[in-house]
């Protein structure tokens, strides 16, 4: 019985001292991190229409949000969204009747990013995307909302640090709206918080 | 760096393989073709030519025999193994010119070809009506837009039989007349398509109704905007939440043509076709029914008015169509096309009973149909041994097809 006491406090005192052992030294650089940036900019739309092609408005301001979890190693591993007006038509019909339509999009993706030089990083994204598509004029105004299952985003970013938790800097980025063979590219400014 | 770059570029390739071709080449002789300067045939000679024969050169392609028959504008040939051509005839003097194109329908196969009818081989006869009926096309078939450089005989072999003439079988074809995944010169549920599908040996066809959000009923099959279907245009999403002013403006067919309305297809079936049939597949939301009751009335008026004998039925894909009929007053007395069992077909005294063809031939039932004075067609039959099996042993009175030209070879071919 007293064999057993022995044992049990041994097995105790060991397993505190070696969970003891792996606190963090405070002198340690915490190489772990999270970041949240947000971007805005100019977006193009790569116009593929075949009707309205001419009467397209394709230039518009946008923007994107990103969460990343980066580990230490050059991989970060995050999730992306933002907000792209793509294109807004608006046409007459042969009694002079003007009718508009308009595409946007809301993405929400899951996004790998490499450091492949310092503060040059490339990017790769794949997820849904919720697409609006307005039209006014012509009898009604009509909303509808269509759900994009593939849609990719490759981008490359230059990112400076200002300090230890700021960062700023720019990124092109192309991004594919799969359900409606949708492509635009973006030149934003970005701007990190980095926890 | 080199292996990014290579991944890049495959990636490329990748996402560029995905676009689309719509459309098979469809070999042409040309703005210098002497067909036009010849003469067209009349009813009689037309009639002389339709008929079964015998493949010489060229049955390793097209099989053993085909059938020749005339339709509204051109005349049909259809093998077999789902090869067909479409031809242009034309005479000078005694000689008759034969030119088009042939088809593989299940694949992407084409190419040009070219027959004569000489003047002791047929040419006379056909032309004057007198003579005995051995006729022989001879001439040659290609393959895409190459000449035609390889043998192609047809010998007569003998007319239609009596039970094929006296049939009043129909020859069904799906979406308006073809569908636009097997790459046609027009887009499925089009008035163009319409205009064509005559040529593929069709007697009828099968048309999609929708509802745009103003009530009027158009012809589509998908419910949504898509670029299967469509060109790339600024609409997208569910069809029947626009105005049919926004389609008509903003939608354009993978061909280029405007989404038809029920009523435009219709009529240009009764005042520019030869077709007998059709069956208007509701697809729409529940309601689509009571603006296509008074389109289906209004259309048997003017075929009526012009003599024509057509038959226009609402289909019953579903009980909730069935519902919506049972809500129409009357609803006993229009023309319908039941989907759904027997006990639902005589509950809304529909004119046409059609199974599923993956259900069999049915023949017991199909008989009862037929003695209580009604038809019983099937759908969608498409692989051409089951299509020979069901025209061979079954008793329907047509059978609904995207690929009529065989249904037109097993019906025609049968003795």
């Amino acid at each position: 019985m007293i064999k057993k006491y022995i044992i049990l406090i041994l097995i105790i005192f060991f397993g505190v001292f070696s969970g003891y052992s792996q606190k963090v030294d405070s002198l340690i650089v915490k190489r772990n991190h999270y970041s949240f940036t947000i971007g805005g900019g100019w977006t193009h739309y790569i116009n593929s229409l075949e009707i309205g092609k001419k009467d397209a408005r394709i230039n518009f301001a946008g923007i994107s949000l990103k969460f990343f979890w980066e580990p230490e190693h050059r991989l970060s591993l995050g999730l992306e969204t933002g907000f792209y007006q793509i294109y807004k038509v608006k046409i007459n019909d042969y009694m002079n009747v003007t009718g508009q339509a308009g595409m946007s999009a809301i993405p929400l993706l899951l996004t790998v990013r490499m450091r492949i030089v310092d503060h040059f990083h490339l990017s790769v994204g794949a997820g849904l995307a919720m697409m609006f598509n307005k039209v006014s004029g012509m009898g009604q105004n009509i909303n509808s909302t269509i759900l994009s299952l593939s849609n990719y985003q490759f981008s490359g970013s230059y990112i400076y640090p200002l300090h230890k938790h700021w960062l700023v800097g720019g990124e092109f980025k192309v991004l594919d709206f799969g359900k409606a063979d949708d492509w635009i590219y973006s030149v934003q400014a970005i701007c990190t918080i980095r926890l | 760096m080199r292996t990014r770059i290579l991944l890049f570029i495959l990636l490329t390739l990748a996402l560029y393989s995905c676009n689309k071709d719509t459309e098979v080449l469809i070999p042409s002789a040309g703005p210098n073709s002497f067909m036009k300067e010849t003469y067209p045939l009349n009813s009689a000679s037309k009639s002389l030519m339709e008929g079964v024969y015998q493949v010489g050169s060229g049955s390793d392609f097209f099989g053993d025999h085909v059938i020749l028959k005339w339709n509204r504008t051109s005349l049909s040939i259809a093998c077999s193994n789902g090869k067909y051509f479409v031809m242009e005839v034309g005479h000078l003097d005694s000689v008759i010119f034969v030119q088009g194109y042939w088809r593989n329908g299940y694949t992407d196969d084409t190419g040009l070809a070219s027959l004569v009818i000489a003047k002791e081989e047929g040419g006379t006869t056909i032309l004057t009506g007198n003579g005995n009926q051995k006729i022989i096309l001879r001439g040659a078939f290609g393959l895409e837009s190459g000449l035609p450089d390889q043998p192609l005989v047809l010998n007569y072999l003998r007319p239609f039989s009596d039970k094929v003439k006296k049939s009043n079988f129909y020859i069904l074809a799906h979406r308006s007349g073809g569908r636009t995944s097997d790459r046609l010169p027009a887009s499925e549920n089009s008035i163009e398509m319409i205009n064509y599908t005559e040529k593929f040996g069709s007697t009828g066809i099968e048309v999609d109704v929708r509802l745009s959000v103003d009530g009027i009923p158009f012809i589509y099959h998908d419910p949504d905007i898509n670029i299967r279907l469509t060109k790339k245009g600024p609409l997208a999403g569910p069809i029947e939440n626009y105005t049919w002013a926004q389609l008509s403006t903003f939608v354009r067919l993978i061909h280029g043509e405007k989404i038809p309305t029920l009523e435009d297809a219709l009529t240009f079936v009764v005042d520019s076709t030869l077709l007998r049939f059709v069956y208007l597949d509701m697809k729409g939301n529940p309601g689509t029914m009571e603006k296509v009751i008074p389109i289906q009335k209004r259309i048997l008026e003017r075929a009526k008015n012009v003599g024509r004998d057509l038959i226009v039925v609402v289909g019953i894909p579903s009980s909730t169509v069935l519902n919506d009929l049972m809500n129409y007053p009357d609803y006993q007395t229009i023309p319908s096309l039941c989907e759904l069992t027997v006990d639902d077909v005589h509950q809304v005294n529909s004119m046409v009973w059609a199974p599923r063809w993956t259900l069999g031939t049915q023949n017991d039932l199909v008989q009862q149909m037929h003695n209580e004075g009604r038809l019983a067609v099937c759908w969608t039959i498409d692989p051409i041994s089951w299509i020979q099996d069901y025209i061979e042993n079954g008793l329907f009175d047509g059978l609904l097809t995207n690929f009529p030209y065989v249904v037109a070879y097993y019906h025609y071919i049968q003795e």
